[in-house]
């Protein structure tokens, strides 16, 4: 191999995947875009019936009657409409009033309905009926009329699972797209909240709401991620878990790069800071961008309890994160590198608990994380009435016969428990997959070159970190000397009459969230 | 990059394994080294190491320890040996005592002082003491005495500073400077100490004696001193560290002052104060004359506190410290007061 | 954009450990050697020495190419030499110290990987986990020192002038190459923030590693006297080895491994970057990465050259002799230069 292909090949090694790779367009919808709504009704229907396969799509309702002496039909989708909306509201006038109009009259004096539109293009007229709408097609009209009146199937507001609080409301998103962005305007009820809409996926056209504060969030921000949500070039988004991944910066890193909630409170809180809130029909929880490190370990119970007390939690909380990914790197260091750390009374308890494991302690713990992972990952798909005991005394019996059996050192058991609870206490889902993910790389640091390995993996990860980005806005911001927020405010928390600035990173067009005397009861002395 | 450093990561690991790792199980813990004279200038090392199953077993059935003896030139060339006996590598870093024979000790302990600092796993904080009689003999039978942690045992043995007859030295101590004062043990246990004086041994300490050092180097120690034939029994502790002061303008001159807290326990005949006082300054002065004129040793480490008297070295090796301390002049003061509630201060 | 800037505290953490990290090495025990008892007022006299220089030099106006295309390429050479030396001595230390079994290729192995991935890691990169870790190291290195106070001997630091006036005064001199990577603080100032918070960072860098070397150098030497020190060891290391607290961690010795790998790390992630960025400006080289492996390749097959360790201590004693005048004399380059510019 000569200079030129060693350079070559290091070219390619360092070019990102998104030059290698240009996704080519899918062919979707595009011949419709032409089609335009026809006067003749009778063409009209044919288009209809052909464009949903009618009678073989069976929940595709078409309904034909005469209103104002013109031959007219709807179209809808049998359970996604509220029907008997659809009766009263609409059918009911439509064929009981006679009265000679033209559309424009027949909206605005017929239809009581309060959600109503026309519409030209049959791409637009599909995607509504699609959602749920019902379109009026009348004879001599070369437009269609499109009543909103979804009715989905939709659970409830329900409490979160995944980040229950004990100090806070009890309300979680739930899969509906309307539901969602109300539960976060109930709590903002402010006119400057902006809840766009954006279509994503060419033919599932999903809608996507971007929120964020007209008056405080930073237009650039804005600008760009709605400059990413509208270059999605793929057929179908159904899950934000999906989109995150189309949106997000670095693809490869472990960290997520948007923050995921089920709270409303937490989204409207962090849209009152100047960050975007995403909400994707069908997903019960929100993105929420730009996000830093500090806020990976910080709940929404943390600005509801008193700022001593929530410090101390913060405390606790990241000495279980440290714990859930370096804990079980260090004791296979410890026991292989450096026996010397070990007081000499436990180091004998520990070699006379190994002494009949066959396997060396990088292997019964690397055995116990795997078995551990596998009871988390089961006991999420057990049914829920034996899920929960199948996770806890799961583990204890599997773990209790291991020892019994010699499989496993007691002690492995010990710190496997240790990292598996410290994991627990990570606030985000993401990040704490990332956790897990990391564990496993300093275990093999660990378990290669003792401490010395495992400083190793720290320094890479300091590297790697400073160099993602979420919007445009570095992971790491508010760690160094050169932005205002201090390294302490970023992972601790002030009084609450304290946070009087906005984060310096989100360029918010208020930097002031309150005076700086808030509390004016206060006597001055 | 990050493939690149992936495939980087991976490769080294891949390819040089798990270099250097020993499982705990795999080494031999001493918890004590004893070295014994042997034949034709040989040493006879004694290992004592751990048997953690026997030390951790709740039942207490089995030896806690094995002691095995080997003959070698060296303390590490002997530990090679031993591991070759009991089939694991030996391992120094929990090792609590280093027991030298009586003999070797006058023989001289030189050459030992490179070896056990260089040794990466000998810790600096290592005890060490002189045993009369085998030190083999020594292990074999105390070994019964053992509790659950030999380690401890040892540890309680030779490095309390708490009780009066007994010091403790460590390897930084002993091979830290030309003097040092190891303590001495027989089958009962500690109750005498040795100077070492350039590498060899030069005298014995008898009990009394080694209160009077452990007062005079700020040591923290307290005890009960008898007084006229055990008329009168008193409980000293230190109030201070004492404070010593050199003059360096002639001849050397060092003054001592101590600081003590003192109750009177039993008094079976009235004594002023003034007596005890007196008595101990005697003891004092009477050690430092001891140690200064008649073994030339100085074992307070006084002549480093002349340093500050110089400006640069060649002044203070020209004034040769080491040379002057063999004439030095002392003087003992001693404050003096009652441990009393309320009258503490109370001077006498 | 406000990204590429570095802020002050960043500057300053990223030169006190280019400065410090070798008193995690062997430079305590050498400054013994010098100056004796007397180090205390060397190491107080060396710095009076460089806050002149620094001062002489900080309000010049200094642009990317000020060092010129002869003194980059000199820099350049006497830094490669001193990194590769550095490594190789990192390497020894760590399978002293630590890994006794594994082989030399497999540490040194593991610190190249950490030169490299710091040094494409850009400035930015660096910058963080400088800030990130160099105060954990020094708190954690400090920490372990004083608590190690109990064993100290400050009659040891007496006489104060040590070896004599004159041999403080020529050695203070002469070991001004410990200032050797403060050159390269000056290629950084095109990434300040402004002039001010430049001079600032100076300020405290020179500040802070003199507090560093000060209390390591003294602390070693109060607990240390000659015969009781272990050549093979570094002094830090030596100090914390006397640490011996009952509890959960009996030692402390590990601890250190921790902190002088990660500081080493950083050096050499840094080291190399500044080297490479120092050649960058130099010969206006544009594009991303273009010639950083060279020079991590010529930096390894150095340190790789076996008979490295007699070149460690022929070094010492030869060339460090010249090296004082580089942090004293190169900036004069900047000047002439920085002067033409304006």
């Amino acid at each position: 191999m000569n200079m030129d292909n060693i350079l070559n090949f290091l070219k390619n090694v360092f070019t990102t995947n998104e030059e290698k790779f240009s996704i080519t367009s899918a062919e979707g919808m595009s011949e419709k875009t032409s089609i335009k709504v026809f006067t003749d009704m009778e063409e009209n229907l044919k288009t209809i019936k052909n464009y949903f396969s009618s009678p073989l799509n069976s929940d595709i309702k078409i309904r034909e009657f005469m209103t104002c002496g013109r031959k007219s039909f709807a179209v809808f989708i049998e359970n996604l409409v509220n029907s008997e909306l659809l009766n009263t509201h609409i059918l009911a006038p439509l064929i009981l009033l006679k009265k000679d109009a033209g559309s424009e009259d027949i909206t605005k004096t017929l239809i009581v309905h309060n959600q109503v539109s026309t519409q030209t293009e049959f791409e637009k007229i599909l995607l509504s009926v699609n959602m749920g709408d019902c379109a009026l097609f009348i004879d001599g009209f070369d437009k269609c009329i499109i009543c909103d009146v979804k009715f989905w199937v939709r659970r409830g507001v329900e409490p979160p699972v995944s980040e229950a609080v004990i100090y806070g409301p009890h309300e979680g998103f739930n899969e509906n797209f309307k539901t969602n962005t109300a539960l976060i305007r109930k709590i903002v009820r402010n006119e400057n909240m902006i809840c766009e809409t954006v279509n994503v996926g060419n033919v599932s056209k999903t809608p996507c709401a971007l929120i964020y504060m007209k008056n405080i969030t930073d237009e650039n921000t804005v600008n760009e991620i709605r400059h990413r949500l509208n270059n999605i070039d793929s057929d179908y988004i159904f899950q934000l878990g999906e989109l995150e991944q189309y949106i997000e910066d670095s693809n490869y890193s472990l960290v997520p790069q948007f923050l995921t909630t089920e709270r409303p409170d937490k989204a409207a809180s962090e849209l009152i800071e100047g960050k975007i809130v995403l909400i994707l029909q069908g997903s019960p929880f929100a993105l929420i961008a730009p996000v830093t490190a500090g806020e990976f370990i910080t709940t929404v119970e943390d600005d509801y309890i008193r700022f001593p007390f929530a410090n101390l939690i913060k405390v606790i909380r990241i000495i279980g994160i440290i714990m859930s990914f370096l804990l079980s790197g260090l004791y296979v260091a410890t026991v292989n590198f450096h026996h010397e750390m070990i007081p000499t009374s436990l180091l004998f308890a520990i070699e006379a608990s190994r002494n009949a494991v066959p396997l060396s302690a990088f292997g019964e713990i690397l055995l116990m994380e795997i078995a551990f992972d596998i009871i988390r990952e089961a006991s999420i798909r057990v049914p829920s009435s034996i899920g929960s005991t199948l996770g806890i005394i799961g583990g204890l019996i599997i773990g209790q016969a291991a020892v019994e059996a010699k499989l496993v050192s007691p002690i492995a058991i010990i710190i496997v428990a240790a990292v598996g609870i410290g994991s627990f206490a990570t606030p985000n889902y993401g990040f704490n997959m990332a956790l897990r993910f990391s564990r496993y790389i300093y275990l093999i640091l660990g378990a290669t070159a003792g401490f010395f390995g495992i400083t190793l993996g720290l320094v890479i990860s300091a590297y790697i970190l400073s160099h993602i980005k979420s919007l445009g806005v570095p992971l790491l911001s508010g760690t160094g000397s050169k932005s205002e927020d201090n390294f302490t405010g970023m992972f601790f928390k002030a009084p609450v009459w304290k946070r009087e600035i906005r984060h310096k990173y989100l360029h918010a067009k208020q930097e002031r969230t309150q005076a700086k005397i808030s509390r004016k009861w206060v006597e001055p002395k | 990059m990050k493939k690149l450093l992936c495939a980087i990561v991976f490769c080294i690991f891949v390819l040089c394994g798990c270099s250097g790792a020993k499982e705990l199980e795999e080494l031999a813990y001493v918890i004590a080294i004893g070295i014994d004279e042997g034949e034709n200038d040989k040493l006879n090392v004694t290992f004592v190491t751990a048997i953690p199953s026997n030390i951790s077993s709740e039942s207490g059935n089995g030896k806690p320890v094995s002691c095995i003896t080997v003959e070698s030139e060296n303390v590490l060339s002997a530990s090679v040996s031993a591991g070759g006996k009991m089939n694991r590598n030996i391992d120094f870093s929990h090792c609590r005592l280093i027991a030298f024979n009586e003999n070797i000790a006058i023989k001289g302990l030189g050459k030992f002082k490179k070896t056990l600092l260089n040794e990466k796993s000998f810790r600096p904080d290592t005890l060490i003491s002189v045993i009369k009689g085998k030190t083999s003999d020594f292990f074999n039978n105390s070994s019964s005495a053992f509790e659950t942690n030999p380690a401890k045992y040892f540890e309680l043995m030779f490095g309390s500073q708490g009780s009066k007859n007994a010091v403790s030295c460590t390897i930084k101590d002993f091979s830290g400077g030309n003097q040092s004062i190891l303590p001495l043990a027989d089958k009962e246990g500690v109750n005498s100490c040795v100077i070492i004086n350039n590498d060899r041994l030069a005298a014995v300490l008898p009990e009394n004696k080694v209160a009077i050092y452990k007062l005079l180097s700020g040591k923290k120690f307290q005890s009960y001193m008898d007084f006229e034939n055990d008329e009168a029994v008193l409980f000293i502790s230190r109030e201070k560290a004492p404070e010593i002061k050199v003059d360096t303008k002639n001849n050397l001159k060092v003054t001592v002052t101590l600081y003590l807290n003192g109750e009177l326990i039993a008094e079976n005949k009235k004594l002023s104060h003034n007596k005890y006082t007196e008595n101990i300054k005697a003891q004092c002065e009477n050690f430092l004359e001891y140690t200064s004129k008649e073994l030339k040793c100085d074992i307070l480490n006084i002549t480093r506190l002349t340093r500050p008297h110089f400006f640069t070295v060649s002044d203070y090796e020209k004034y040769n410290p080491t040379k002057k301390y063999e004439r030095a002049e002392f003087d003992v003061k001693i404050v003096y007061s009652d441990l009393k509630t309320g009258e503490r201060n109370l001077k006498l | 954009m406000t990204c590429n800037k570095i802020g002050t505290l960043e500057l300053t953490f990223l030169f006190v450990n280019l400065i410090c990290n070798k008193f995690f090495l062997f430079a305590p025990e050498y400054f013994r050697a010098t100056a004796g008892s007397g180090t205390g007022i060397m190491i107080c006299l060396m710095f009076l020495l460089m806050f002149a220089v620094w001062s002489f030099y900080k309000r010049r106006n200094i642009t990317k190419t000020s060092f010129g295309k002869m003194g980059s390429i000199f820099l350049i050479a006497v830094f490669i030499f001193s990194v590769a030396l550095t490594l190789r001595q990192y390497t020894e230390t760590v399978k002293v110290i630590s890994l006794t079994q594994a082989s030399l290729y497999f540490i040194e192995g593991i610190f190249i990987i950490a030169m490299i991935t710091g040094a494409y890691s850009g400035i930015k990169g660096i910058c963080k986990a400088h800030i990130f870790y160099a105060p954990l190291i020094f708190a954690v290195m400090l920490i372990l020192i004083v608590s190690a106070s109990g064993k100290l001997d400050f009659y040891m630091l007496t006489p104060v002038f040590g070896n004599g006036i004159q041999s403080i005064a020529t050695n203070a001199l002469f070991l001004l190459s410990t200032f050797l990577e403060f050159t390269l603080f000056f290629t950084l100032k095109p990434f300040s923030k402004d002039e001010k918070s430049f001079i600032r960072a100076g300020n405290l860098t020179l500040l802070i590693s003199f507090a560093v070397i000060m209390i390591i150098t003294l602390c070693y030497i109060a607990s240390f006297s000659e015969n009781a020190s272990v050549e093979k060891y570094p002094p830090v290391f030596q100090i914390i080895r006397l640490i011996n607290s009952g509890a959960y961690f009996q030692r402390f010795d590990s601890l250190f491994l921790i902190a002088f790998s990660l500081s080493a790390y950083l050096y050499l992630g840094a080291m190399l970057f500044l080297i490479w960025h120092l050649f960058k400006n130099a010969f206006e080289i544009e594009g991303k990465n273009a010639v950083l492996m060279p020079f991590a390749f010529i930096i390894i097959s150095t340190s790789f050259i076996n008979a490295l360790s007699d070149v460690i201590t022929a070094s010492i004693k030869h060339v460090d002799v010249f090296l004082w005048a580089i942090p004293v004399l190169m900036p004069l380059l900047l000047i002439k230069k920085g002067n033409k510019i304006q």
